[in-house]
């Protein structure tokens, strides 16, 4: 495979499927620029964290419950606010499908979304894109969800101390290890207050990440990287695509800027236009 | 509640089987047949036998209606027809068609989705992302690739006999290949600029 390449991180992979219609579109507007669509596994294992975890909460609510009304009714007086804002999947939709549709319908239908998404997500996952970079070997992005005969999904290892040695976070991170003091050097000029832009928390959290890493690299998966400084990882995941495309572009103007990217960031609304960064821009704008 | 008169009398709607009990119920009458129990007027009933002919009753009762896989298997059909034409529609640019027909094949599918149980939990997927996918969609404007996708479907997969695993992951990759949105029924709405 050959030409253009995009990376794409778990807002836009997430987006693609379960965002509005219009926002779709212009997503897949922008993706059908390049020719080689690549993600990784770090991106996977947050798609299982994000959207599978939810899928599976809603599941088990339908089935506790029988009732596609009552599930609505417990999400919103149960989901503590910040939760039910990061929600992945509406299931208010299911009322437009079809106008014959009782409760019960609806019921199923949610089953149908949620079980086909449990059980083949993560190859659909792998299918709608041309490459996901495995050189992570992120142990928890290759765990499948398993079925047993109870009918009850397992999600098998969340973390990377839950791992044992099947992850390969350790020796990924060595091999990064030239980009990685690159990143280092150019968070310390922003969390020193030397550059123009103030750094989030996050951002702060990946330097700090680094600095401990720089002075000792053991043990470094008992402090869960994939799940502490995911965007750090997805990063270094990313670094040999020109260009990254996320919703998100906090961390990103500070990583994709270390590790030369051109960056792309879609709004959340779609009327607006995509802010691309280009390398050689002498200025980005902050997000 | 009926009585037995004692006098040989019947009423109507009631079937006795035989003198000295107390029947209750035409409803607890078929019961008895059923399982062969053995009444008594303190309402305790003795052991449960299920006896051969009452066994055929209850597979009967649980065999699916064949009518109801003789309206399947014509929904299919029609179904089909319907998407045949709609693809038809698009090729030759005629939205009005492909709004009627659209139309008609939303309700075909309604019908089948009504008879799903019928079919393996893989078909029913299959057709719930089928439903989602045309649902809300401005019918006149579909493209001619999504009516192939929209004909693929149905012809290589509903109306195509069972459907593995495997299949419905087919499908499921027909439909995106033809532009066709999948995960529209449990996507968000369009966006708030407020947000």
């Amino acid at each position: 495979m050959s030409g253009t390449a995009v990376f794409l991180d778990p807002s836009i992979v997430i987006a693609r499927c379960f965002h509005g219609p219009e926002l779709k579109k212009r997503i897949e507007k922008r993706l059908a620029e390049f020719n080689i669509i690549c993600t990784g596994l770090v991106v996977k294992c947050e798609f299982k964290r994000r959207v599978l975890k939810e899928a599976l909460y809603l599941l088990q609510l339908l089935r506790r419950l029988g009732s596609f009304k009552k599930v609505q009714r417990h999400v919103t007086d149960y989901l503590p606010q910040p939760q039910a804002r990061k929600k992945q999947i509406c299931l208010d939709m299911l009322e437009t499908i079809s106008e014959s549709d009782t409760d019960a319908d609806y019921t199923d239908r949610a089953a149908c979304f949620l079980e086909y998404l449990l059980e083949n997500g993560l190859d659909d996952f792998d299918d709608d894109v041309d490459h996901v970079f495995q050189e992570s070997q992120c142990a928890c992005g290759l765990e499948p969800v398993r079925l047993d005969e109870k009918g009850r999904y397992g999600f098998g290892a969340t973390k990377c101390a839950e791992t044992e040695d099947r992850c390969g976070i350790a020796a990924f991170l060595s091999d990064c290890a030239e980009n990685i003091r690159v990143i280092h050097g150019s968070l310390q000029e922003i969390t020193d207050g030397r550059g123009k832009k103030k750094p989030s928390d996050e951002t702060v959290k990946i330097y700090s990440f680094i600095s401990d890493f720089m002075k000792d690299p053991s043990d470094i998966k008992k402090k869960d990287p994939c799940t502490v400084v995911v965007d750090l990882m997805i990063a270094l995941e990313s670094r040999k695509v020109p260009t990254f495309y996320t919703m998100n572009g906090k961390e990103s103007q500070f990583l994709c800027r270390a590790i030369s990217q051109d960056l792309i960031v879609r709004p959340n609304y779609h009327i607006h236009e995509d802010i691309v960064c280009r390398q050689d821009d002498p200025e980005w704008r902050d997000f | 509640m009926s009585e037995w008169t004692g006098t040989g009398q019947t009423l109507p709607g009631v079937v006795f089987s035989s003198p000295g009990f107390r029947k209750n119920t035409a409803g607890q009458e078929d019961r008895l047949l059923s399982y062969g129990l053995t009444y008594e007027k303190s309402s305790v009933a003795r052991e449960v036998k299920i006896i051969p002919a009452a066994k055929q009753l209850l597979q009967k009762s649980e065999a699916p209606d064949i009518s109801a896989k003789r309206s399947l298997q014509a929904y299919l059909q029609k179904a089909l027809a319907s998407a045949v034409a709609l693809e038809e529609a698009a090729t030759r640019q005629d939205p009005v068609e492909s709004s009627i027909i659209g139309t008609q094949l939303i309700d075909y599918l309604a019908e089948l989705w009504a008879l799903r149980n019928l079919k393996q939990r893989e078909w029913q997927m299959v057709l719930n992302f089928l439903q989602s996918a045309l649902s809300k969609t401005c019918l006149e404007r579909l493209s001619l690739k999504q009516c192939q996708g929209v004909r693929k479907t149905v012809d290589d997969f509903l109306a195509g006999g069972s459907i593995t695993r495997e299949r419905a992951k087919n499908a499921v990759k027909t439909m995106k290949e033809a532009d066709l949105d999948v995960w529209k029924g449990i996507s968000m709405p369009e966006e708030d600029p407020g947000n």
